[in-house]
């Protein structure tokens, strides 16, 4: 069975109809990502999944679970995790805190009170590292809300990837970042995303084509293709929807 | 009890369409700047005081005018420069400005205008009873403030709904960065809000000072409950406001008539109790004794099961 | 062993204080500051610490007081009879179960609508406390004899210096204890839950849960800060459970400054002075303190903690020096101002007479008097304004990094 399944999933805000009639499936430890025109719905489709808005209708099957009702933080400890197209991280805790506090909970800490974190080597070692690994240690004890933009991008990435849950969605991880800092992120989340389920919305059609197993284009709240990245790029339809205009175009706009 | 409960719905309708003064300006303000202003009833205490000041040179009818629009400026000062100031702090640095200036404000009365009460009486042209029923009499005083509270009332609907300048002020709490971008001075209208809202709340203490005693409590005893009108009403609602405070104004009027007490209500249903029980402050409960718990235990009720309010659209 | 060097400070300072100020009023000046520290730490936990502000804290150092006042009610009155040492320890048990209650629904949501509902909660009480009178006692309020415990280590605490070695003990392990809980992963949590409630929801944490958990154990440090006051009183009336006692410590708080952990304490200390120095001199002191918080919510949002953290970068650079002679230009003008702008105040609320300011007698009844400090005040602040730029200056280049 899928790790992930949408079954004709619907949303709509008041009169506007965001998603319409949406079945997705996603399979253990493959990639994929979600492409499609501003506007078509996908950033709604991962506030859905993660249980930030609730579908109109429609079902949302995680490991087998309805998740549809569940709020954020029970779909989270399913194993589910989530970065934001914009930036969401703790802006007045350093940006070593923030990944501890991502850290804690896989690692068993909860919410202890009888435990103190300057003893947890162990964890402090796993945040200095995962530190390290997305290439801000010399930014350990700076304030998140100090950090420039990339470095923000780059943390809300980390506080995502720390988390070691099963299913990752990431919102744009490239979003704003020049093609050095594209590649690092890119490489970055291949290495952590080892054995994990990807999903992936991104505009970056680079990006796209270097780290998805599959790709799914939704266009007016509809999924109009599913396929490997060899049969999206053929595929009539989708470049229809595009205009051509991404499709061709390999350069990410920064 | 007829005439009691007359007399009582009269008093609940006085005093509801008056916290509806007060409420009103806070809901405007609140929706317009997102901050609720906790020394809004303090500018309701400062419009009765200086109304009672300027009263002993011209009299009230002058005062009535020139306290309000006295506050109302106070007012317009107090955003210009210490709540625009505040706000890059964030809502909780606002909300505790607003705190600090009315604990000042209280202060600053008791200490020029003294800890006593002020003999601030309604107007020897109003100072009579306009009628007698069941051998009560109901003041002229309090009509006329109906009067005007319903005159606001009518004003402030017909102002913010019809004219140009109401609608830009409706606009500015919905969308203001269209607003700004269509080319209005959007903190100028924050300024001119904020400063009509002290200036309606002041109007309430002219109003009110003869009535509810002019002294330095007036604010804390008054600006809980009109927090709590605009929460149950919903943070942001007009209509949720005027219900609420119509609501509150009538439930405690009411209460305060109706002399029931829990023991009764047990004789009633046949229970006894000893006079010595554990429990006896709970089976001596009365409805005037819980008069002034009624708005909170309301606002708590309201907060657990419909946190939105009466009328709310937006989580506060 | 450099972490433990702030806490051997403390305990020195508790321990030396009594000795320096061994009279009546300096003892029952650190009794009520003892009290003060454990209650504005308290109050952190939520505003500071975890994003909550509550304008009803006093409900949970009430409560817990009036708990402890009943118990040593009781023992007079035949109830069980236990070493007073654990009165604190009673009533925040109970001031834990009061926040168990009304935390349950009232950490649901942060920010304004919290404030509402402690605000609401708080009234409430307050109100109730006037009409239930078996527990609060009226008007008289509860009051009990806290010398009828049996003796521990000799002592009866019939004496106020026998309650503060009590105190000192309380006050110390509360301080430790809720700043060992700033350090455990529900301490870090509250902090994230304050930056970002929805960031912490997607890492697995269900918020309320988070909030509620700094809210039970605040709740139970105001209520041994409740506890200490009724020991050191011996009576707990209403207006121990008011909005303005929840005011009061608000004030505390951020003058002190919320974003430090000890900010609070310091804030404690110095309303604790003003409170009983200040009121001594001028019957104007609340005025002062109401205009020195809402100065200090404009223009320092940090507190005096914040002030005095702000020159730790001069001093490790060895600048501090380079800033005197600004400060010196700046300070003068802005006392002078100051000055004269108090004795318009103490004039203007004396209306007739003389009333003495600084040994100066000012009479209200001579013109040059009022013209006098107003021309002064005029002539201060536009001294104090000219000054403010090359102070700027200087606390820039004294800040800044060195270029590498």
């Amino acid at each position: 069975m899928s790790l992930l399944q949408l079954q004709a999933v619907h949303k709509h805000f008041g009169a506007t109809r965001v998603l319409e009639d949406v079945s997705l499936n996603i399979e253990a430890g493959e990639r994929h990502a979600i492409i499609g025109p501003n506007g078509a719905g996908k950033s709604t489709l991962f506030d859905l999944v993660s249980g930030r808005h609730r579908a109109s209708s429609g079902h949302i099957v995680f490991r087998g679970r309805a998740i549809d009702t569940l709020p954020p933080h029970e779909i989270a400890r399913l194993g589910l995790a989530r970065s934001f197209q914009i930036s969401s991280l703790f802006p007045r805790l350093s940006a070593f805190e923030n990944l501890r506090c991502a850290l804690l909970r896989p690692q068993g800490f909860g919410l202890s009170m009888t435990r103190l974190l300057p003893r947890a080597s162990r964890l402090n070692a796993c945040a200095d590292a995962l530190l390290e690994e997305i290439g801000l240690a010399a930014r350990r004890d700076v304030l998140a809300g100090a950090l420039s933009y990339a470095e923000q991008r780059t943390l809300e990435l980390g506080l995502a990837l720390a988390s070691g849950a099963e299913l990752i969605l990431l919102d744009e991880p490239v979003a704003g970042m020049n093609r050095r800092e594209a590649e690092q992120a890119i490489a970055l989340i291949r290495r952590v995303t080892q054995g994990k389920t990807l999903l992936l919305v991104e505009h970056d059609m680079g990006a796209v084509f270097e780290l998805a197993d599959r790709i799914s284009v939704l266009a007016g709240g509809r999924v109009i293709a599913t396929g490997t990245p060899t049969q999206i790029r053929a595929n009539p339809q989708v470049q229809q929807a595009y205009l051509g205009s991404a499709m061709t175009e390999d350069t990410p706009h920064a | 009890m007829i005439d009691v409960l007359i007399f009582a719905t009269l008093n609940g309708l006085v005093t509801g369409l008056l916290l509806f003064l007060l409420a009103s300006g806070l809901t405007l303000i609140f929706s317009m700047m997102g901050v609720l202003n906790f020394a809004h009833a303090s500018f309701y205490m400062l419009g009765a005081y200086c109304a009672f000041s300027i009263g002993q040179y011209t009299g009230f009818w002058p005062a009535l005018i020139l306290a309000p629009v006295l506050v109302g400026g106070f007012g317009a000062l107090v955003e210009r420069y210490g709540l625009r100031h505040v706000h890059k702090s964030g809502h909780v640095a606002e909300l505790v400005f607003t705190f600090g200036l009315a604990f000042l404000i209280e202060q600053a009365v008791q200490s020029f205008w003294g800890a006593d009460t002020k003999n601030y009486q309604p107007p020897a042209l109003l100072d009579f009873p306009l009628f007698t029923l069941f051998g009560q009499d109901f003041p002229a005083y309090k009509a006329f403030m109906l009067l005007v509270s319903i005159g606001i009332f009518i004003g402030l609907y017909w102002g913010l709904t019809r004219t140009r300048t109401g609608m830009i002020i409706q606009a500015a709490t919905s969308h203001p960065q269209t607003v700004a971008n269509l080319g209005h001075n959007l903190p100028l209208i924050h300024t001119l809000v904020f400063g009509a809202g002290s200036a309606l709340a002041a109007l309430a203490g002219v109003l009110a000072g003869p009535v509810l005693t002019t002294f330095p409590g007036m604010a804390a005893t008054l600006g809980s409950i009109v927090f709590v009108i605009v929460v149950i009403g919903g943070l942001g609602s007009l209509t949720g406001a005027l219900v609420a405070s119509l609501l509150i104004g009538l439930l405690q009027s009411w209460a305060i008539a109706v002399d029931v007490g829990m023991a009764d209500l047990l004789h009633w249903v046949g229970v006894e109790f000893p006079p010595d029980h554990p429990l006896k402050d709970i089976w001596r409960l009365s409805l005037p004794q819980l008069a002034p718990v009624l708005p909170y235990l309301l606002l708590v009720l309201m907060l657990i099961f419909h946190p939105s309010g009466l009328f709310g659209k937006r989580e506060g | 062993m450099k972490h433990l060097l702030p806490w051997i400070v403390f305990a020195l300072l508790l321990l030396m204080l009594p000795w320096l100020f061994p009279s009546v009023l300096g003892i029952s000046i650190l009794n009520e500051m003892a009290i003060a520290i454990v209650f504005a730490l308290s109050y952190n936990m939520l505003l500071g610490q975890g994003g909550m502000l509550s304008f009803g804290h006093a409900v949970y150092f009430g409560l817990g007081g009036f708990m402890a006042a009943h118990a040593l009610l009781g023992m007079e009155l035949g109830g069980p009879i236990f070493s007073v040492t654990l009165i604190p320890l009673v009533a925040g048990g109970f001031g834990l179960l009061a926040a168990v209650l009304i935390g349950s629904f009232s950490t649901r949501r942060a920010g304004t609508a919290f404030a509402m509902i402690s605000l609401g909660v708080g009234e409430l009480l307050a109100a109730l406390a006037l009409i239930l009178v078996s527990f609060f006692g009226g008007e008289a309020g509860i009051s009990g004899d806290r010398s009828l415990g049996p003796a521990f280590l000799g002592a009866d605490f019939a004496q106020d210096s026998q309650v503060y070695a009590l105190a000192a003990v309380w006050t110390f392990v509360s301080t430790l204890a809720m700043y060992l809980f700033t350090q455990t992963p529900a301490g870090r949590m509250a902090n994230a839950v304050r930056d970002n409630p929805e960031r912490a929801a997607f890492l697995g944490y269900n918020v309320q849960r988070v909030r509620l958990l700094s809210f039970i154990v605040s709740g139970f440090f105001a209520g041994v800060a409740g506890g200490l006051f009724a020991l050191h009183y011996e009576i707990l009336t209403a207006q121990n459970l008011s909005t303005t006692t929840s005011g009061n410590v608000l004030l505390m708080s951020y003058i002190g400054g919320v974003g430090f952990f000890t900010g609070p304490m310091i804030g404690a200390v110095v309303l604790t002075l003003i409170n009983s120095v200040l009121s001594h001199y001028t019957e104007l002191w609340l005025l002062y303190l109401g205009l020195s918080f809402v100065l200090t919510v404009m223009f320092l949002p940090q507190g005096l903690t914040g002030l005095l953290m702000m020159h730790r970068t001069p001093w490790r650079r060895g600048r501090l020096r380079s800033l005197l002679r600004p400060y010196l230009l700046t300070g003068i003008p802005a006392t002078l101002c100051l000055f004269s702008v108090f004795a318009l105040l103490e004039m203007l609320h004396q209306g007739s007479g003389s009333v003495m300011f600084f040994g100066l007698a000012l009479n209200t009844e001579q013109p040059w008097a009022w013209l006098g400090a107003l021309l002064l005040a005029i002539a201060a602040a536009y001294g104090w304004r000219r000054s403010l730029p090359s102070l700027r200056e200087a606390w820039r280049s004294a800040s800044q990094e060195d270029a590498p």
